[in-house]
């Protein structure tokens, strides 16, 4: 029997569909006679002990999911996301770096220098790339920090406020779509394929509007019914970033496709899956054999009831988490910090 | 920031190397164009993130401070580094009661937003730090002199600052930091001119 951690934070616990999706995946494991224990960033130092680990937390280089991913690489665990995915997929820098490197198909794209900035670039911007133009501030995820700008002001009054967080930004063609591809790919695999509906708002997949925050709608569509080409961009695109599990973004405009961006640690918890009710199985026989195709047919519609997944995702299950850091620290040390105010 | 080639390989010298900074995407660069730079870009993330640092560094045999992540909860005396976004390793706390542990720790967790990082430290521990310049230290003892030529073995930085903990016991490592060339002893300033002089390729 293999022990399988999944990496969780307060932030995955704090959203109903997170929760659930990773309870699912648990459930999945479990009947694959894998045994499982969530991992809190209070216990990076178990994951030596695991025989592999799958990161479900808002991965960056920058926060406690990193030391996870590296952890687990020193020690030999098996790990998505792998630290080199999450270097280069959380960063849009090296993510378009490698797109560009792989000549995969992608919005022109430059990038931008902080000490480059003045008129005279943001024009010349506008004239090779033309207008409406894209910012993107490297760490961007849910589309916070892109912004549309149609004039040399604009961008370079967003493009100060971006420097203030990079020394290098992303200034990109505008491609128009009504929706997005969003292709799951593991190990240079076809996982699942959705579109994402983009909110007649905005031109982002989650926006705030007015001071409401929009979400797209999340369309899981059959591969058979996906044209061949996105399905291959896809792979295209997830190999140029590496072996792990990435979630491809991808744009159609004027019969051509784009790639948008690349995700690590994609996300999995709004209906992607629909149709795909091997995904958690795919990615844990990947983790755990190398082997993402091992997966059986049989077992998955075993794992699946009538109305989803059978096994503890309801309100009991979510209790048990959230009281597991506490737990763990509390049994360890003395001295507790109260962050309260007096 | 200083250019240099050396044994088919580009070394990137600056005071600091931290994510998203000009020296940092000139290694990116560098490694997607397939030129072999020192420091890489994982090498960086590693000796600026405390706990990767210091598991790392173990892995290598270098002597080091026991860490631990938490939330909330820590053993006192320690030292305390935050892990976020905003962090960096050249700001960490030595704290040795409750009341300084928790003004500390309120302040690197952002109010118990992010969690962070501790190392126990014994009674007796004192902090120390020292510069290494490729490896190489001025005006340290002999403990410190050999730690920093294994941390650069391991992790190729130029320009480091080692933060260690003495005590009893010996010297082990704490973190890496930035170190700005303002911080540079007469002697240090010497030694990094005398090497650039030799090698150095560009001038950004």
């Amino acid at each position: 029997m293999s022990k399988l951690g999944i990496f969780v934070n307060r932030q995955t616990l704090s959203s109903s569909e997170q929760l659930l999706a990773v309870v699912k995946c648990r459930d999945v494991a479990e009947r694959m006679g894998h045994t499982v224990d969530f991992i809190f960033p209070v216990d990076i130092k178990k994951i030596p002990k695991l025989d592999a680990l799958f990161i479900r937390a808002n991965t960056d280089p920058m926060n406690a999911t990193y030391v996870a991913a590296r952890m687990a690489e020193m020690y030999n665990v098996p790990v998505i996301d792998d630290p080199a995915s999450i270097r280069i997929c959380a960063d849009k820098i090296n993510m378009y770096m490698h797109l560009m490197k792989n000549n995969v198909a992608m919005p022109k794209t430059r990038f931008l220098k902080n000490k480059e900035l003045d008129e005279a670039e943001a024009r010349q911007l506008f004239a090779d790339l033309g207008e409406p133009l894209i910012l993107k501030e490297p760490s961007t995820s849910f589309s916070a920090r892109v912004e549309k700008v149609s004039t040399p002001e604009e961008l370079l009054k967003v493009a100060r406020r971006f420097f203030k967080l990079s020394d290098w930004i992303v200034v990109q063609e505008y491609i128009e779509s009504r929706f997005d591809w969003r292709v799951g790919v593991i190990n240079g695999r076809l996982l699942y394929a959705c579109r994402y509906i983009i909110p007649s708002e905005t031109f982002k997949i989650q926006a705030s509007v007015n001071g409401h925050i929009v979400y797209c709608d999340v369309e899981s569509v059959p591969a058979d019914q996906v044209p061949p080409e996105v399905i291959e961009l896809g792979k295209d695109a997830g190999n140029a970033m590496g072996r792990g599990l990435y979630g491809v973004d991808i744009k159609e405009s004027n019969g051509k496709l784009y790639v948008i961006e690349v995700n690590d640690n994609p996300s999995l918890e709004g209906g992607e899956d629909a149709h795909y009710p091997d995904m958690f199985g795919k990615i844990i026989s990947y983790l755990m054999t190398g082997d993402a195709t091992g997966y059986s047919e049989e077992l998955s519609e075993k794992a699946a009831g009538p109305q989803g997944f059978e096994g503890e995702y309801g309100l009991g299950a979510a209790t048990a988490f959230a009281s597991a850091p506490e737990i763990a620290e509390s049994e360890s040390y003395s001295y507790k910090i109260d962050f309260s105010e007096h | 920031m200083y250019t240099l080639k050396e044994d088919g390989s580009q070394y990137i010298v600056n005071e600091s190397y931290f994510y998203k900074t000009e020296p940092y995407y000139t290694i990116v660069k560098n490694e997607n164009l397939g030129i072999k730079t020192t420091p890489s870009s994982s090498d960086v993330l590693d000796a600026y993130i405390v706990p990767i640092c210091l598991e790392r560094a173990k892995l290598a045999r270098i002597p080091v401070c026991d860490w631990t992540i938490s939330y909330q909860y820590v053993s006192l005396p320690a030292i305390v580094y935050g892990l976020n976004y905003f962090s960096t390793p050249s700001e960490h706390f030595l704290v040795a009661d409750l009341e300084e542990a928790k003004k500390a720790i309120k302040h690197v967790t952002n109010r118990g937003r992010y969690p962070f990082c501790y190392q126990k430290i014994n009674d007796s521990a004192s902090v120390a730090k020292c510069v290494s310049i490729f490896g190489k230290t001025i005006n340290c003892c002999e403990k410190a002199r050999s730690l920093a030529e294994k941390v650069y073995d391991v992790f190729r930085l130029p320009l480091v600052e080692i933060v260690l903990v003495k005590d009893d016991s010996g010297c082990r490592l704490s973190s890496l930091a930035p170190v700005k060339y303002s911080q540079l002893s007469k002697d240090e300033t010497e030694m990094l001119q005398d090497l650039l002089d030799k090698r150095v390729k560009g001038f950004e």
